[in-house]
């Protein structure tokens, strides 16, 4: 038995299939091809399938980590990129196959960048800045135990950007994504927005990496 | 800029992922080189629609044709339609997110009577007309066509659809498209085409039908009009082993109902139960061989990655080589990590040998359709199992170690007395005592007879189409009495909405009056009828009122046997004087043997060129 890390990627209408959804998705795709998935060992065996970090619904994943075990060790890596992609569904792309140096609960946060979608957005770009700069930004979460807890946008957002060109306007920022604490790219849009007055307007958010606490790329 | 616009309100519906296509095996094919484009439409939600194999089949087969293109829409979910109401989003196919209003043909599956709201509000959210009559005379406006089993008595939509595809759709449709093909691109008009269309075998165009009515409601004529014929045939394929099955199924991300490879084993049934419409309208009889069935869901399991495979039919346990089947699927999918399903199994030929096949499939639940409660009313709708048949079942499953066992009855059937209704109890309980009476039954472990209690509904193409359905109050009396009359903690029921039952005996044997009323509830706000939370029975009997209908006159009333029906020139095959006798042997009590014991002559062979797989078994 083999661990290896796999990435891929999750755009276009792909980034609609929400986390539960893609891991049978992702099982499905497996059984379409001859790699070498380990099951468990059970009464009702499943195949052992990790995932890095779930994606908010509607957020794309650039290079997103899937861990899996090879039955076989002595199976082909780069086939299990070719297999995987010859068999794969529109919006998801495998990226390349690595051994795993980190291990998922190090992930700690992650990197986005977030596209505006939509008419009349001169100036947006400045009146965000504005937002950020002297707004608290905050959102009720429900928690498990019951009830809500409110997490601070803004003292958790990290190499905040915005550019304007082309009368777009692109957002690129690091927010906490990890096991214990996770802050949403979709609220911290919304909030935007919504302290803009602007519901017509649509983002269009990206993940583009998950990192570890020393600031490291999680690999 | 739709597209933009369908992306705009995605983030705010639950499941979007039912909104976008792109799942795998979904076809897209570029517009410009498409003659034809065809709108499938499901008048339900997709979790609903996506389990249906009608849809796949059909699907793929219009597909096979490089210049023909097939796309799928669902109803969209309440939240989903609200804001597209709200965005002035038009109805669009999940293929290309191209609104309807510009496609060739819109085609309906109408699986249950209680989805023709469903069928106007898409319609209405597609900005199609509702009503024929409205669509003019060029073939720019969609073709709307509807098809699936409620076809079997298609007045009550006849004015919303303009042509029905009767019976089986893997020849007809081809031939219907390639006819609208071929009269489109000689520019002639609706009309033309539809007249031309009613005289491909199956096709039903139902405004070439004049309907008049007797001063009691009930009709005098039908007479067909503009040389279309004067009995539609219902469509037949001849050869399960030949005709066209999918390759491919879209396999969908989110869950839904049946999520799975499906493959239809046999069409038609050989029982005969009187109650049942599927029995008699999915005859004659014909089995696809076990080497086609292997091959196919082999093919269907590689490209779609599903790990269960189900077996589809009436009743699975009377394909001839069921056994046989069997071990050469499990012969490739054990090893595969695929489970087979195999679901429909009779009581009385659940043979030793199937169960030990049986056992090697992952276990699921054991559900028997009992239907009735005492052997004389189990003979009255030719339901031929005995009690010590459910007992003996019963017993092998709870000493093989089943604790749960799921029973199906129905309430209302024709000559059914309280005596009838108390023996459902009497019958639940005497398997609840089959349990205790197993001295290796699981220690600490109660049994659970789950009963489910439906209504009987009459309905076109049985030999119960003439008998009076049991009015609401009545029902309500009877599913009082069973709780009533039940003393054990071990039995649960559960019962239909009796309302629900009610409306859909109205429209399984409503005329064509009936369209008013349909469109008088739904702009008063019905859709989903069938959803239990969605249904507006008020609304619905208001919409009767205003249109000067009575609903008792549809349900509740005995018809006699010389009375125009409103499906009479829809021919099933089955004949009138064949469900005659059925009803008259059924006053008695009397059985019928099922087909290969013994040929009962209902006449559907004829569809299909005399053959019959049951028939010619038994010549054998």
């Amino acid at each position: 038995m083999r661990s290896v890390r796999i990435w891929f990627n999750k755009t276009d209408t792909a980034k609609y299939i929400s986390h539960l959804d893609l891991t049978r998705c992702m099982v499905r795709a497996f059984r379409r091809t001859d790699i070498p998935l380990w099951y468990t060992e059970g009464f009702n065996p499943h195949p052992h399938l990790v995932f890095g970090m779930s994606l908010p619904l509607g957020v794309e994943g650039l290079y997103e980590p899937l861990d899996i075990r090879l039955n076989d060790e002595n199976y082909p890596l780069q086939r299990v990129i070719d297999e995987l992609n010859r068999v794969t569904v529109p919006g998801i792309k495998f990226i390349e196959i690595t051994e795993p140096q980190n291990k998922p609960l190090e992930i700690f946060s992650a990197d986005y960048s977030a596209q505006l979608v939509g008419i009349d957005l001169e100036g947006i770009g400045e009146k965000i800045k504005e937002i950020i700069a002297n707004e608290t930004l905050t959102y009720e979460k429900k928690v498990k135990k019951g009830g809500f807890k409110t997490i601070n946008v803004t003292e958790n957002l990290k190499n905040f950007e915005v550019t304007e060109e082309n009368g777009g306007v692109l957002l690129k920022f690091n927010l906490p994504a990890g096991n214990d604490f996770t802050v949403s790219p979709v609220n911290f849009c919304n909030l935007l927005t919504e302290k803009l007055c602007r519901d017509d307007l649509l983002w269009r958010i990206t993940r583009h990496k998950l990192l570890m606490k020393n600031g490291a790329d999680f690999i | 800029m739709l597209k933009t616009k369908i992306e705009s309100i995605l983030p705010l519906v639950q499941k979007p992922a039912r909104y976008t296509g792109g799942e795998l095996n979904s076809v897209v094919k570029n517009k410009e080189n498409v003659d034809i484009r065809f709108a499938f439409c499901f008048p339900d939600t997709y979790e609903i629609g996506m389990s249906h194999l009608g849809m796949k089949i059909l699907y793929s087969l219009i597909n096979s044709r490089e210049n023909y293109w097939c796309e799928r829409v669902f109803a969209p979910d309440t939240d989903m339609e609200a804001v597209m109401r709200e965005k002035d989003i038009p109805l669009f196919a999940l293929e290309s997110r191209d609104q309807l209003a510009d496609f060739d043909v819109v085609g309906f599956t109408l699986q249950y009577e209680l989805c023709f709201t469903n069928v106007l509000n898409m319609l209405n959210l597609a900005k199609i007309p509702l009503r024929s009559k409205d669509r003019g005379d060029s073939l720019d406006i969609p073709v709307v066509i509807a098809g699936g089993p409620c076809v079997c008595n298609p007045e009550p939509l006849a004015d919303f659809i303009d042509a029905f595809q009767i019976g089986e759709g893997e020849e007809m449709m081809l031939e219907f498209l390639d006819l609208l093909n071929e009269y489109k691109k000689q520019g002639k008009s609706r009309s033309e085409f539809l007249k031309a269309a009613a005289h491909i075998e199956g096709i039903y165009v139902p405004s070439l039908y004049d309907v008049t009515y007797n001063e009691d409601g009930t009709i005098k004529e039908i007479k067909a009009t503009n040389g279309a014929p004067d009995v539609v045939n219902k469509r037949v394929v001849a050869d399960l082993d030949k005709i066209f099955y999918p390759d491919t199924f879209v396999v969908p991300f989110v869950e839904v109902v049946h999520d799975r490879v499906v493959h239809e084993i046999f069409r038609g049934c050989i029982r005969g139960c009187r109650f049942c419409q599927a029995g008699f309208w999915y005859r004659p009889i014909r089995e696809k061989s076990v080497e086609t069935i292997s091959e196919q869901s082999q093919r269907l399991a590689c490209t779609s990655g599903y790990d269960e495979l189900s077996l589809c039919s009436l009743s699975s346990s009377d394909y001839t080589k069921i056994t046989e089947l069997l071990e050469e699927l499990l012969g490739w999918a054990v090893p595969q990590k695929i489970n087979v399903a195999l679901p429909s199994l009779r009581i009385d030929n659940f043979s030793d040998e199937l169960k030990e096949k049986l056992a090697l499939v992952r276990r699921s639940g054991l559900t028997f359709a009992a239907e009735a409660g005492t052997q004389r009313l189990r003979d009255v709708i030719n339901k031929n199992i005995s009690e010590s048949e459910i007992l003996d079942t019963c017993r092998k499953a709870f000493v093989g170690g089943w604790t749960a066992v799921k029973l199906y009855f129905m309430i209302g059937l024709p000559t059914e007395t309280d005596d009838d209704v108390v023996g459902i109890n009497v019958l639940s309980q005497k398997v609840v005592e089959e349990f205790y009476s197993n001295p290796d039954k699981p220690k600490g472990k109660g049994v659970n007879v789950s009963a489910g209690v439906s209504s009987f509904v009459p309905k076109p193409c049985t030999p119960f189409q003439w008998e009076p359905q049991d009015t609401r109050e009545e029902l309500k009396r009877k599913q009082k009495l069973l709780l009533d009359t039940c003393t054990s903690k071990k039995i649960t029921f559960r019962f239909h909405n009796t309302d629900l039952t009610f409306l859909e005996g109205v429209f399984a044997r409503g005329d064509r009056r009936l369209s008013d009323v349909i469109e008088a509830a739904y702009n008063n706000g019905c859709t989903f009828d069938s959803w239990d939370d969605k249904f507006k029975f008020d609304t619905w009997l208001q919409a009767f009122e205003t249109c000067g209908l009575s609903t008792e006159f549809y349900a509740n009333r005995r018809r006699s046997y010389d009375e125009v029906l409103p499906w009479d020139h829809i021919n099933s095959g089955i004949r009138k004087q064949f469900l005659i006798c059925e009803n008259e042997k059924a006053k008695n009590a009397e059985t019928t043997k099922h087909c290969r014991q013994q040929c009962a002559g209902c006449g559907s062979n004829k569809l299909n060129g005399g053959k019959c797989d049951a028939l010619s078994q038994n010549m054998v």
